[in-house]
């Protein structure tokens, strides 16, 4: 059985999609499952077991390409595309991407396709009843909404009956390693794990304010003795800096913002004890990891449909009258949704949070019964559904199974696979793929090996000239943007075992 | 060793490129023809690697040598290249020949579909015919060349073809050195089968190209 499932963009979307992944797995064990999603994201499910082949689609490299009228290019490798998965003949195509996802869908040619379907004579539509149920939902009455859309996903493809587990998410190896490095012993062996934060969402609605964010995280490192790592894409950084300028001991501050890929992100946070965070991609990447969350919603965030799917994640939710909100942009209240949640109610979130996860009593003063405080748990169905702190009932915890994807592994013996694949993959791009990337992936090469070289001493008396004469030869290279040197220095220069054998000739000088 | 002006000190009395030449003439007479009248003086400097084949080297504006192939062994680095290709197009366009080791290495695949030879450099190609036996290639009526020719008339090549699908296979080394010329390429290949799918395959190509619009946005 061919299984396609389609999601192209969108971070914390395509990672609501994990459970689905398991499910069409444990449901239809010998399946081929495919995902077809934007370039960048095949990254995260590399060693994934539940997916057996990536599409990768470069949604923006077309754009630009469209920009820069080549169109024709687009045109030509769409139909490429679509020329080779039509061969693989798909018993069952499950679209999570509507209207772009449809004519894929429709394209590619599926014996069933289900959320969301086109036909040139009808147009875009609904196949199958529960993604037009979803649709009606959404469109008409979404307070009222009480399915995650994790679990929408799951009914959309008839899954819905697999068990849940507590991880659908393992950071490659080569991610834990690197993240080690970008962590430089930030933590400590057999020191408490750490706390990330992630201040920035991509909307500046979505943002809970970088005053809000200094108060608790001085409380987090001064009063609860955390380290805290601050994670964020590069167009945070600002926004870290102002931060961090208005806490005045930094010590036990990590700040990653701007500094990981999705790869290093899931690694370092799967090192992390918890994830404080609004509604973003991380949040669903941390929960999918089985790292706990404490998320803030507020604005257009409806935790019924988007919290962090799983048990025990926290959320603090002003549910008031206009939430969740349709027009951020347009607010009368003057954001007073976000206004609710203030510093004190997160500490105090998550001291119970922290309380429950040890079985103890909470110790923060719950005497505010406005507290708005929600509980991830697992109905009898298996569906997930949130409970009022105080009245979470134990007994309504349907526990997801420990299927864990692989336990995570302890940092960082680099192995000569990992560095053999690595190579692989410079030399690809530099012989036929993207020559930038090719120089790019070569440097991060130069690291991951140096590490390799500390670790093996026995191999470091091989390399020519020691690992000094290797950068002196390779940065020649790089000077000239000459592919070939570079290619015969990671081919005979770079001693991966004892059996090496060196080969002269590649002084590049001139 | 190292020959500087290698071509004209070669030529003369190098039977590899005599016979090379000969079977050109046959296949492409005006390429031959050109070739035969080159300025003997090439910017390309040949040199033996440390396997005993050959690779050419180019100094660029700042004077630092690049090389085009392995000066360690060519013809690993050339199938390695070829590896990486999944060959089930009916053609594929070759983008930069330098000394030819990697037509020779998708040659060992058994591709039987058409080659499409591009290569920007004339005199580079000179130096090819200098040190390897192409006149086989030359004979085969699927390996087509284009070389050093002026790209209005590389669609015309494209239509004698007849295919609805080329890979284009960039080997980097040797098309980064003519980038505006290899972009022009590609995009007239990319121009040709859109043009050709939109004729051939109407109904689908209208689809693919209201999926383009959906991806715009």
């Amino acid at each position: 059985m061919n299984i396609l499932v389609i999601r192209l963009h969108r971070l914390g979307d395509i990672l609501q999609l994990c459970p689905l992944f398991r499910g069409l797995k444990s449901i239809y064990p010998s399946s081929n499952l495919y995902l077809l999603t934007g370039e960048g994201y095949e990254s995260l499910f590399i060693e994934n077991p539940d997916i057996d082949h990536i599409i990768p689609l470069p949604e923006k490299k077309y754009r630009y390409w469209m920009k820069n009228a080549k169109d024709s290019r687009v045109f030509n490798e769409l139909y490429d595309l679509i020329d080779d998965y039509k061969k693989v003949d798909f018993d069952l195509i499950i679209n999570r991407q509507y209207e772009t996802g449809a004519m894929l869908a429709y394209l590619i040619g599926g014996k069933q396709v289900v959320g969301g379907s086109y036909h040139p004579d009808q147009g875009f539509f609904f196949s199958d009843s529960v993604s037009e149920s979803l649709c009606k939902v959404i469109k008409t009455d979404r307070k009222m909404n009480r399915t995650n859309l994790v679990d929408w996903s799951l009914r959309i493809a008839g899954v819905h009956h697999s068990i849940p587990s507590d991880r659908y998410l393992a950071p490659s190896r080569q991610s834990l390693i690197e993240a080690e490095s970008l962590l430089g012993g930030t933590i400590k062996t057999g020191s408490p794990k750490p706390v990330a934060v992630q201040i920035g969402a991509s909307r500046a609605f979505r943002q809970w304010g970088i005053e809000n964010f200094a108060l608790l995280i001085s409380w987090l490192t001064k009063v609860k003795g955390k380290t805290v790592i601050l994670i964020g894409s590069p167009e945070e950084m600002n926004n870290s800096n102002a931060l961090l300028e208005k806490i005045s001991d930094r010590n036990h501050i990590c700040n990653l913002v701007g500094k990981t890929n999705l790869g290093t992100l899931a690694a370092v946070l799967d090192q992390c004890e918890t994830l404080i965070t609004g509604d973003t991609g991380p949040m669903h990447m941390a929960a999918m990891l089985g790292a706990s969350v404490l998320a803030l919603f507020y604005g257009t965030a409806f935790p019924w449909e988007t919290a962090p799917y799983g048990k025990g994640h926290f959320v603090v939710f002003p549910d008031v009258a206009c939430a969740p909100c349709a027009d951020p942009a347009r607010c009368r209240e003057d954001h007073f949704c976000k206004k609710q949640i203030t510093p004190a109610i997160v500490q105090e979130a998550f001291q119970v949070m922290k309380a429950k996860k040890e079985h103890l009593p909470s110790s923060g003063d719950r005497s505010s019964a406005s507290l708005p405080i929600y509980v991830t748990a697992f109905d009898r169905n298996g569906e997930q559904t949130l409970f009022p702190f105080d009245r979470e009932s134990e007994s309504c915890g349907y526990h997801a199974t420990k299927v864990s994807l692989r336990e995570p592994v302890s940092l960082s013996l680099i192995d000569v696979n990992l560095l053999e694949k690595n190579r692989e993959a410079v030399i690809k791009n530099l012989l036929s793929g993207d020559l930038s990337k090719g120089f790019q992936m070569f440097s991060e090469y130069i690291g991951l090996y140096s590490q390799f070289l500390r670790q093996n001493p026995e191999i470091y008396s091989l390399a020519e000239g020691g690992f000094a004469g290797i950068i002196e030869s390779c940065s020649r290279g790089l000077h000239a943007g000459d592919p070939v040197a570079i290619i015969d220095a990671l081919r005979y220069k770079f001693p991966l075992s004892t059996e090496f054998e060196k080969r002269e000739g590649t002084d590049r000088g001139s | 060793m190292t020959s500087k002006n290698g071509v004209a000190s070669s030529i003369a009395r190098n039977d590899v490129y005599l016979h090379n030449l000969k079977a050109l003439q046959v296949r492409d007479g005006e390429l031959a023809g050109h070739i035969s009248i080159l300025d003997a003086h090439s910017r390309y400097i040949t040199e033996k690697t440390h396997n005993g084949s050959i690779t050419a080297k180019i100094r660029d504006q700042q004077g630092t040598f690049r090389y085009i192939h392995s000066s360690i062994d060519p013809v690993e680095e050339a199938r390695e290249w070829a590896r990486h290709f999944v060959l089930e197009t009916p053609a594929i366009a070759v983008l930069g020949f330098g000394l030819g080791y990697h037509l020779f290495a998708l040659r060992k695949r058994s591709y039987s579909g058409s080659i499409i030879v591009i290569e920007a450099d004339i005199q580079l190609f000179q130096s090819s015919l200098l040190y390897r036996e192409l006149a086989p290639s030359f004979q085969d009526n699927k390996v087509h060349w284009f070389v050093g020719k002026d790209l209005s008339t590389l669609e015309s090549l494209l239509c004698s073809i007849h295919s609805d699908r080329i890979a284009i296979l960039p080997f980097l080394p040797v098309s980064t050195l003519h980038p505006e010329y290899y972009e022009t390429t590609t995009g007239i290949i990319h121009e040709y089968l859109y043009k050709k799918r939109l004729l051939e395959n109407p109904s689908l190509s209208r689809d693919i190209l209201q999926l383009t619009e959906c991806l715009q946005h």
